[in-house]
Formats: structure tokens, sequence, C-alpha cells
């Protein structure tokens, strides 16, 4: 293969952190507890080796010998070998690759918020107390894209740009009850259209394509109102972009003028990188009486980071909440921040509106998404501040300005025309007199990645046009290499220029957006005051359950960010991303081994969406296999979590509740009764494995085959891999689809809420409907994406969130197939160590027999008399004293046990593998502290927590005085209580000592509590 | 437990003050409280008409939802916006400032199925709640 000039240096990059300070980095296999730790906790469980862990497991489902994945590498061999991947990728020197993913400066501002350990490690902020620091990134974020765009609600990101599209077209329909057309141009990028049809399949919502006009490169408005008189009463609503995928700008006014003449939702795909003071016009006031569109959606990746190979990506999501419409913002998806107040009074910020969501709506939820992208879009509005109101200002006018330079240059040279006449921004379309493949392979030849192939797009039967995108990373010299290749490829041009192609100012923003200027020192300050206002697995067991809140390597953070991994962009000829193909190809081999089945797709970009892309796949083979049947039912357990219903609902299934028997578990009489009655109307079953009260369903392969009995599919929701990898064989269980959750089980960080991954193996059955494209290893030795034969279509717009997969994949080397069982088995181990100390004290649910232990994590609750002796004195509920009690975990530096689910009176606890013996017994010592402290002052609870950053959030003024965003002049202000103790100081103080210390808080806070 | 005796009660926990040809109709004491702290009331418009047992609007609190179903079939004829508004209303007085919606019976006979205040308190009772 033809090596072309390469930007990354041969040096290998130091390490950004110091391995041997952080004690975690380099154990084995990052376990915590060491040989003689796991030796004490056997024996304290009467056990002999990890094995006996698995005892209950049937026969006939567990792996044999090793599983097939590689043999674990050491620390620095490790990091040798991800550089020399890395290396595989070639980054040009120039590049003007966009489509949608336009190449901007990565700011100084994010690699450092990359390395807050505090921001990027913690969960989602339910716990709002300790997590401010998330909470006020995120709400920072919102803030900006709401000055940008004008739209009040815009939520805290969603996936990327195509699932915020199918999302928004979603919410059209809410919005317009018994209506189920969306007319989308064709002129959105094709990546994002493919995936919107994928998801609509099925669904009830019918997609039209309204065409591009070869002629002039955009929709006519008119050809919109032809095919909207043809759908009539069923359309709901029209989207369409304002820079197209050929760079042209679409006549936003006319069209958003014609969708409210229509009485329908209007839906712009939008670059707020394009929305800055001097760029085009926000699409809050499209329209001739700038009234606005209903919806705006757009990609937010290159505003924070590089193309990463495609992801992770950041949906942007906005629609409008102000006096006249404040109901609409309740039929949307996604998390959104609100500013409320703690119960001084102080400022605080917390997710509000969660009533919409799938773990309180289940099937009847907006949405099945779970996660956001939290973390980029944090970095997001770190780096919308660090270029401030002029930085943004020079980065929108210095894309518009090459561009238009560039343009009138290279269309004069001999054969090489603009391809369309008509106004952009930051790209356009060239038409050259040669074949567009073999002139973007000259300029790669010459280390130029010139831009995408956009012939099929035009569909004007020639393949001579190529996209050309420009962003604020062209320096002149740049500029000056295109201008030097087209001489060499097309001879001397007419030195007369010709008319510089204008934006017409009715395209223009009017007024200024007013971001502040930050200085780049108190930027700095400011988001690590916000690291320090989170709490991270980094410091003590994060109790989490069904969280997996383990250990996150620095070395995988490190081999992401290598830039021939982060510069690679996804359009990019496929010889230059040789280096990214491997990772994908070698990963997607190492999860049919450790799941024991035959294909794999990478493209799921979380658990929920991991599970959408299952139950596709059902879809789409019973079309294939059973065509006439009617399979409409998903089968889904009692104890299941609400993702999962509301999954099966958004892929368009009739749901079907399987019973819980007295254990907790799968009922397997009411299994036979329900198949025996629904017979081939089920597609498939959807079930969690350990299940969400951590035990493990040992009748899963019974009930796979009644499910096989009538050529239905099974699902398990990989949820709680981390109990079983490397001992349980999916593949011999009949499973036919999982996801794994690449941010529980396999190390990559959750980041306050995502990005997330959640990629899919499948059996046999499904190999052929995966979605996106396989990698293959050709006998030649260059990797090279394959469709499968009859794919789904595409869940993602390119390849899921990449740099996670370069995460996981650092992360399963160090592992290698002897670690993997190692780490599940020391995770369970660990919980049934906690569980025999802390059963000693609490009850626990469901009461576990000797045939069903405990596995990764167990469920904690007090007995009705203790919950009414607590009742008697404070007057709480009794699900109101279990989430005080999760506050209480607070006030000892720690997060709170997961409560509330699965069970309402349920504190689950889940440790990891990660913390070593003295860790946990640490935990069990705060643990039964908690509840003696109850017992004997369960005032405690009603002023609970007393030493995080803001005291307990009042979440009902939130929800009812709503407040998702505001103008910013200058970064909030950090909350610092009076009573504040970090969490640092508290892990160095005795348990005895913080109890009192609570006691004392309590009186000092509420002076008459004990007065009565 | 407040169960005023001049009103009817359904099984979801709705109430039902009617002259026979029109009705108001509210959510009880019981539910207000199961509920908890109430952030969000969405009403239907005037003029919507729907049938028994259908939903016609939904009450929310910080974690959780509750769809209203209508006790009797009817069409509005008024919402009371000042509850939407200021939702703690429902919570402080779920009888009388706190109704929801007025309605144009259209089968006055469905009175008859539903429950007096004791046979509510029984229902209740039964329900183990």
């Amino acid at each position: 293969m033809a090596t072309i000039p390469s930007t990354v240096t041969t040096q290998r990059p130091p390490f950004n952190f110091d391995p041997t300070a952080h004690a975690q980095e380099l154990r084995p296999f990052y376990i915590g507890a060491n040989a003689a730790d796991q030796q004490a906790m056997l024996e304290a469980l009467g056990l002999k080796s990890l094995g006996e862990l698995y005892g209950h497991l049937p026969e006939g489902i567990r792996f044999d010998g090793p599983i097939a994945v590689p043999k674990v590498l050491d620390y620095e061999a490790l990091a040798k070998h991800l550089w020399e991947v890395s290396l595989k990728n070639n980054i040009p020197e120039v590049s003007f690759l966009g489509d949608g993913l336009p190449q901007y400066a990565v700011q100084d501002i994010v690699p450092f918020v990359c390395g807050l350990r505090g921001l990027t490690t913690a969960y989602t902020s339910y716990q709002a107390e300790i997590g401010q620091g998330t909470l006020q990134g995120l709400w920072i974020y919102q803030c900006v894209m709401r000055m940008l765009t004008g739209f009040e609600a815009v939520n805290a990101s969603l996936y990327d740009r195509a699932t915020a599209l199918f999302e928004a077209c979603n919410t059209a329909r809410r919005l317009m009850p018994k209506r189920n057309t969306i007319l989308i141009a064709e002129s959105v990028y094709p990546g994002d259209l493919a995936v919107v049809e994928t998801l609509a399949r099925e669904t009830g919502m019918v997609i039209r394509r309204v065409p591009i006009n070869p002629n002039t490169g955009v929709i006519d408005p008119e050809e919109v109102r032809r095919v909207a008189a043809q759908v009539g009463g069923d359309l709901a609503g029209i989207v369409f972009p304002q820079t197209n995928s050929l760079g042209c700008l679409e006549d936003v006014h006319a069209l958003t003028d014609l969708a409210d003449e229509l009485g329908v939702k209007s839906i712009a795909v939008i670059d707020p990188m394009q929305l800055a003071t001097g760029g085009l016009v926000p699409p809050a006031e499209f329209g001739s009486r700038k009234q606005g569109t209903t919806m705006f959606v757009g990609e937010g990746q290159h505003l924070a980071i590089g193309p990463n190979f495609g992801g992770p990506g950041v949906g942007i999501f906005g629609i409008r909440f102000n006096e006249a419409d404040k109901l609409s913002i309740r039929q949307t998806p996604g998390r959104f921040v609100g500013q409320g107040k703690d119960v001084e009074g102080a400022d605080a910020h917390l997710l509000v509106l969660s009533t919409r969501e799938q773990h309180i709506r289940r099937e009847k939820a907006t949405s099945n998404i779970c996660t956001n992208q939290a973390f980029v879009a944090l970095a997001i509005g770190a780096s919308i501040l660090a270029r401030g109101e002029e930085g943004m200002a020079a980065s929108c006018k210095k894309g518009h300005d090459s561009a238009h330079r560039m343009a009138d240059i290279l269309a004069e040279f001999p054969g090489v025309r603009l391809r369309f006449a008509g106004a952009f921004w930051n790209e356009f379309v060239l038409e050259t007199s040669q074949d567009a493949d073999d002139l973007i392979e000259a300029a790669r030849q010459k280390g130029i990645h010139l831009g995408v192939n956009v012939s099929r797009r035009i569909g004007d039967g020639n393949n001579r046009s190529i996209l050309i995108s420009f962003g604020d990373i062209h320096s002149p010299d740049n500029l000056q290499q295109l201008v030097l290749f087209f001489t060499e490829q097309f001879g001397i041009g007419d030195a007369l220029a010709g008319p510089a192609v204008k934006v017409p100012a009715v395209f223009l923003r009017e007024a200024a957006v007013g971001l502040p200027q930050i200085p780049d020192a108190a930027l700095r300050a400011y988001y690590s005051a916000l690291d320090a206002l989170n709490v991270s697995p980094d410091d003590a067991v994060f109790p989490l359950g069904s969280c997996t809140m383990k250990y996150n390597p620095r070395i995988n953070d490190w081999a992401a960010a290598l830039a021939g991994f982060s510069q690679a962009h996804p359009e990019a000829p496929v010889a230059d991303v040789q280096g990214s193909l491997q990772v994908l190809y070698e990963i997607d081999h190492w999860f049919k081994g450790i799941t024991g089945l035959a294909g794999v797709t990478t493209q799921p970009v979380a658990g929920a969406q991991g599970e959408l892309v299952a139950l596709k796949m059902f879809q789409a083979y019973h079309a294939d296999q059973h065509a006439g049947e009617a399979r409409r039912i998903i089968l889904i357990p009692h104890s299941a979590h609400g993702t999962n219903p509301a999954t099966a609902a958004t892929a368009g299934y009739d749901i079907v509740e399987i019973k819980a028997d007295a254990t907790g578990k799968m009922d397997m009489d009411h299994v036979r009764e329900l198949v025996a009655n629904h017979g081939r109307q089920i597609a498939g079953v959807m079930v969690t494995n350990p299940n969400t009260s951590g035990v493990f369903e040992t009748q899963f392969k019974e009930m796979a085959e009644l499910i096989h009995g009538v050529e239905g599919l099974v699902f398990m929701d990989g949820a709680n891999m981390n109990a079983i990898a490397g001992w349980a064989n999916l593949g011999a269980m009949g499973v036919d689809a999982v996801h794994n959750n690449l941010h529980k089980t396999w190390s990559i960080p959750h980041g306050g809420g995502g990005p997330g991954d959640g990629m899919v193996a499948v059996s046999e059955k499904l190999v052929n409907y995966l979605p996106g494209e396989q990698i293959v290893l050709g006998a030649d030795g260059i990797y090279r994406p394959v469709p499968a034969e009859k794919s789904i279509g595409s869940i993602h717009r390119h390849w899921g969130n990449f740099a996670h997969k370069v995460r996981a994949y650092a992360y399963l080397l160090a592992l290698g197939q002897e670690g993997i069982p190692q780490m599940s088995g020391v995770a369970v181990l660990s919980a049934r160590y906690l569980y025999q100390k802390l059963s000693q004290v609490y009850q626990t649910i469901p009461v576990t027999s000797a045939q069903d232990p405990v596995m990764h994590e167990f469920i904690l609750t007090l007995s009705s008399e203790q919950f009414r002796a607590i009742n008697t004195k404070t007057k709480l509920t009794d699900t109101q004293i279990i989430a005080r009690m999760g506050k209480i975990f607070l006030d000892f530096g720690l997060h709170a046990p997961t409560v509330a689910f699965p069970e309402a009176k349920g504190l689950m606890i889940e440790p990891t593998e990660s913390f070593t013996k003295a860790e946990l017994d640490r935990f069990v010592e705060v643990v039964l502290a908690i509840h003696a402290l109850v017992m004997e002052h369960p005032e405690v609870l009603l002023s609970a927590p007393h030493f995080t950053p803001v005291r307990r959030i009042d979440d009902v003024l939130a929800n009812r005085n709503l407040l998702v965003s505001a103008q910013l002049d200058d970064l909030p202000v950090i909350p610092n209580q009076a009573l504040r103790i970090p969490p640092a100081q508290l892990h160095q103080m005795s348990v005895e000592e913080i109890a009192q210390r609570i006691v004392a808080a309590h009186e000092a806070v509420v002076p008459m509590a004990h007065a009565g | 437990m407040n169960l005023p005796e001049d009103l009817k009660y359904s099984r979801e926990h709705e109430w039902v003050k009617s002259d026979g040809k029109t009705a108001t109709i509210g959510i009880t004491d019981y539910a207000q409280e199961r509920l908890g702290e109430i952030v969000f009331v969405e009403l239907p418009n005037d003029g919507e008409e729907f049938e028994k047992d259908e939903t016609f609007g939904v009450v929310e609190s910080v974690k959780s939802v509750n769809d209203i179903y209508a006790p009797v079939s009817g069409r509005v004829i008024e919402s009371n916006d000042p509850v939407v508004e200021t939702p703690e209303i429902l919570n402080e007085d779920p009888y009388a400032e706190g109704w929801l919606i007025k309605v144009e019976l259209t089968d006055p006979r469905e009175l008859k199925d539903l429950m007096s205040a004791k046979e509510y308190e029984a229902f209740l009772k039964e329900e183990g709640e």
C-alpha cells in the first residue's frame, strides 16, 4: 500500500499522567484485591476458588477452556502496540473532508477537561448533590446552545445528529396525533437519512423523501408543496437542512413558511458553528416573520473534539419553551438540566422533567434513550467559552472566507467549475474533467484529503463532483497546497477571477450572539472547581448497583487520544485508516470470543441503542424468514429495567410481561403459558441475565428453547455482563443477540452520563442482517468494510463511538483470556463478601436461597418494624426513608447505592472488582454505621445530606418552575455551602467521627429537632 | 382520609359531582397523597370529547406519572386553568379549588356505576390501601 506523507510524529507521545502515581493503574487486570485479599475473602465465604462462585450455573453453558481473545500484554507492550496500530492510520497534513463532520481546531481546554477525572469518570447526576460538576457543565452547554440557536430548550444532548433527527420526527408525530408522515429533504446527510429510515421501519412512521434539484443543488419548496399535497392529512412534519449535503444553503425561510402554511411541524438541521456572530441566521429566526422552526437538530462533535473516526458524536436537539409554548417540551426525548435551589436557597442544578423518560414511563416514554453524550457536551460548552464571542465569530468567518476564496480560485482552472451557482457557507462542490475517485486518490498521494465524492447524491449520472469543506484549521500554506495540487492536475488557470458567490443578507444572522469572553486561566480554574464537585470511582467504592462503576484505566484515554486515532476522519480513503479498521476488526473478533456468538456490530453507541438494533434485526429476520406472519409480541420479564419495554415500543412492538416467581426470577410456568397462548405471534424475548436483582436466571436456556420452539428470537440484555464474562457461553445459552455496555463491563468512563457504547453480538441466524458494515481482512493484508447481505440498514452515520472502541480494545489487551474471568470472578467475590457482612444487619431482597446466590450485586432494605420506627419519628414514607438513606452515603464521601430500582424500598450495591479488601472493609464499616445512625438518630434523614457542595435540592420547586437555559454573561457560581467537607477529607476520618459529625451537623441546621 | 359524602367516586380515584346534566371531575384526596407533591397537570381543551375510561389528562409528581381516566363520558365545557398554573392547589384542596374539568354528560346513566363515599372507602380498604 502506498504510504503518503503523514503528520504523525515517529516519536511515541509520553503518557500525560504518571502510571506509578495511581495504584489502580498498574495492578494486574486492574483488579483491586490482590491474591492475599482474594484468598481471605474466599475463606470468609468458605470457598476455595473463584470457580465455586459459578457452581450454580447449569452444565453446558459454561466455557470449557480459555475464551478466544488474545493473551495479556504487559503495560509497556500494551502502550507500544496501541501506538503502532495508531500509526497504521495516515493522517495527512491537509484535509478538506467535512461532510457533516467539518474540521475545526480542538481548543486547549478540551485535553485539559479530558484529564479531570471527577468529570470523566462520574455517573449520571441523579444524585445531584454530588453531581454539580457535571450538571453545571451541561447547564453551560444548554445555555450556549440557546444563545447560538435562539431555542430556549436544548436538551443535554442525544447520541448524534442522526438519532436526534429520528427523535425529532417522533416528537413531531406526538405533537400531531394520528399523523405519521414526515417529509425529509434528500439534501440532509445521507448517513443521517439512512439511520432515520432504518429506525422508522415497522414503527408506523412514514418517511417521504423530497429529491434534490440537480441543477440548483437544493430542494425546491414547490416540490415540497407538491409532495405534501400527495400526503395530505397524514403529514406531521417537514425536515430540511440549512447547509445541505452539497454545501448549498437551502431556502430556510420559504421552507419554514411552507410548513406553517400547511399547519405541520418544521425541523431544521443546522451546524452551530455556522451560527456564530457574523454567520448564518439561527433556526429560531427562520421564516419570513422570523417565527422560527418547531425544532432543530445538529451535530456537535466538531465543536469540541477531532473526527475520531466518526465518534463519539453529539446530537443537539432543541425545541421552543416560552410563554407561547410551554407544553411541547414534554413530548421531547432526552435529559434536561434545570436550575433550582437547595434547601438553603442556594442556586443548584438538577435533572428535571424525568417523567418523560424510560426509567419512569417505561413503554410510554418519549424515547428509549437513557444516556446522553454528557462528557462531550460538557466539553462543547468549555470549547465555546474558550473561543468566546470573538473566537466563535473568527472560526465561523475563517471557514467561510477560506471556502469562498478557494471557490473563486479553483473554479478558474481549466476543466473545473463550481457545480452549483447558489450560496454556500464553508463548503462547496467542484465538478472537474477528471473522475472524482481518481482525483481524490491523486490528492491522497500528495498528502491531501481532498474531499468527498458526492456525484451519486447529485444523481446527474457522472462521477466528477467533489465536496470540499473548510474549517478554522486551514493555514494559508494549506490553501496554497490545494491550489498547487490543482495547478499540477489542471494546468495554469485563467487569472481572471469570476463573479464571487455571496451569501444573501436574508440568510445572515442580524444580532450578535453575545457569548462571554472568559480568560483561559479563569476557565481552567472553573472546570477544575467543577471537577471537585463530583465523586469518582478513583477515590472509593462507588456502590451504584446495575451501573458497574469500575476503575477506568488512564492508558485507555491516552490511547484514544493518540493523533493517529483521534485525527482520522471517517470519510478518509480506506487505505489511510487501516489502523482504525484493524481495531474494529479485532474487537469484533474478541467479542465473538467473549459471547460465544457468530457476528458483531460496533455501531450502537449506547446500551439502549444496542437493544434497539437487536430488535430491528428481529424484525428483519422475521420479515425475511417468516413472511406473512404477524409477529408483534416481545416478552419481557416483570423485573426488567424500563429501557427494555421502552425499546420494544420504540421498535414498534407490543409488550407482554413475564411474571416473576417467588425468588424474583422468571416464572417458567408463565413462560410456557405465554408461548402456548401466543405461539408464532412472538417475535422474541428480552431478558437481562443476571437479572436486575443480581440473580442468575438458571433456566435461561430452557426459556430460550421454548422461544426457539416457536421460531422466536432471544435477546439477552448484557447490562450485567460484569458478573459472567469469561464464564458463561451465551451461544450455548441460546442467545441470538446481546448488547455489551462498554461503559460498564469494558471499562470506558461514564462521562457523567455518556457517551456510552453498546456493541451487539448475534447468533448465526442474524449475521446477515447486521447494520452498517463489517470489516474483512483480505489475503493482501488490507482491511475493508463490507455491508451484510440483508442488512437492516444503518444505525450510526459511521462506526459508532470509535474512540470508545479504542478504550475497550486497550482494556481487553490488558486483561487477555486469563484476566477476563478473573475480573468478573473478583467482581462477584467482592459482592458476595460484602453481602455476607451486610446481610447480618440489613434485610435483603429477594431473600436468596443457596440455589440462587447473589452474583455481582445485591439489594439491602430495612425490616417493616424498622421502617415503622423511623416513620414514627420522621413522618417519612418507606421510599423516602430509602432515598434519604442514599443521601447519608453522600455524607460519608461516597456515591449512593442505586435507590428505588429495581425495588422501591431497596438499596442496590455493586462493588465491582476494582477495590482492595481494605477498601471493601471500610465500605462495610460505613454501611453498618449508616444502619446504626438511622436507627438511633432517624432525624438526620430529614436534613441529609450535610457535607455536600449543595444541600438537598428542592426538586419539586425546580420541576414546578422549569428553567432549562439562560443568557450566560459569566461563569455560574461554584456552590460551596458552609458545612461542606470534601470527600478526600472524609476518607481520612474514622467512620465513627463522620457519624458523630452528621448528628452534630443535623443539630446545627435544625436546632429544634429534639424539641419534640 | 377526606371523602365528602356528596361526591361519587371511581376505581381510578377520581371524584364526580353532578347535577345529572353536567359534571365536575377531580382526583381524590387519596390519589393526590399517593402521588406526592404534584408538579405538573395537563388538561384537555374545551370542546374535546371522550368516552368513559379514556384518558383525558395527566398528573405528575417529580418521579411518577398518572394518567387521569374519564369516570364518565362527556364533552369538556371548562378546564381549571389555575390548577395548570399552580399544581400545588391539587395537593392542598383536591375537592374544591383543585377540580380539574367540567363536562356535559353524554350518558348520565353512567353515574350509577360510580361509588358512594362509603363504597369508595371500602374499596380502598379492600385494595389494601
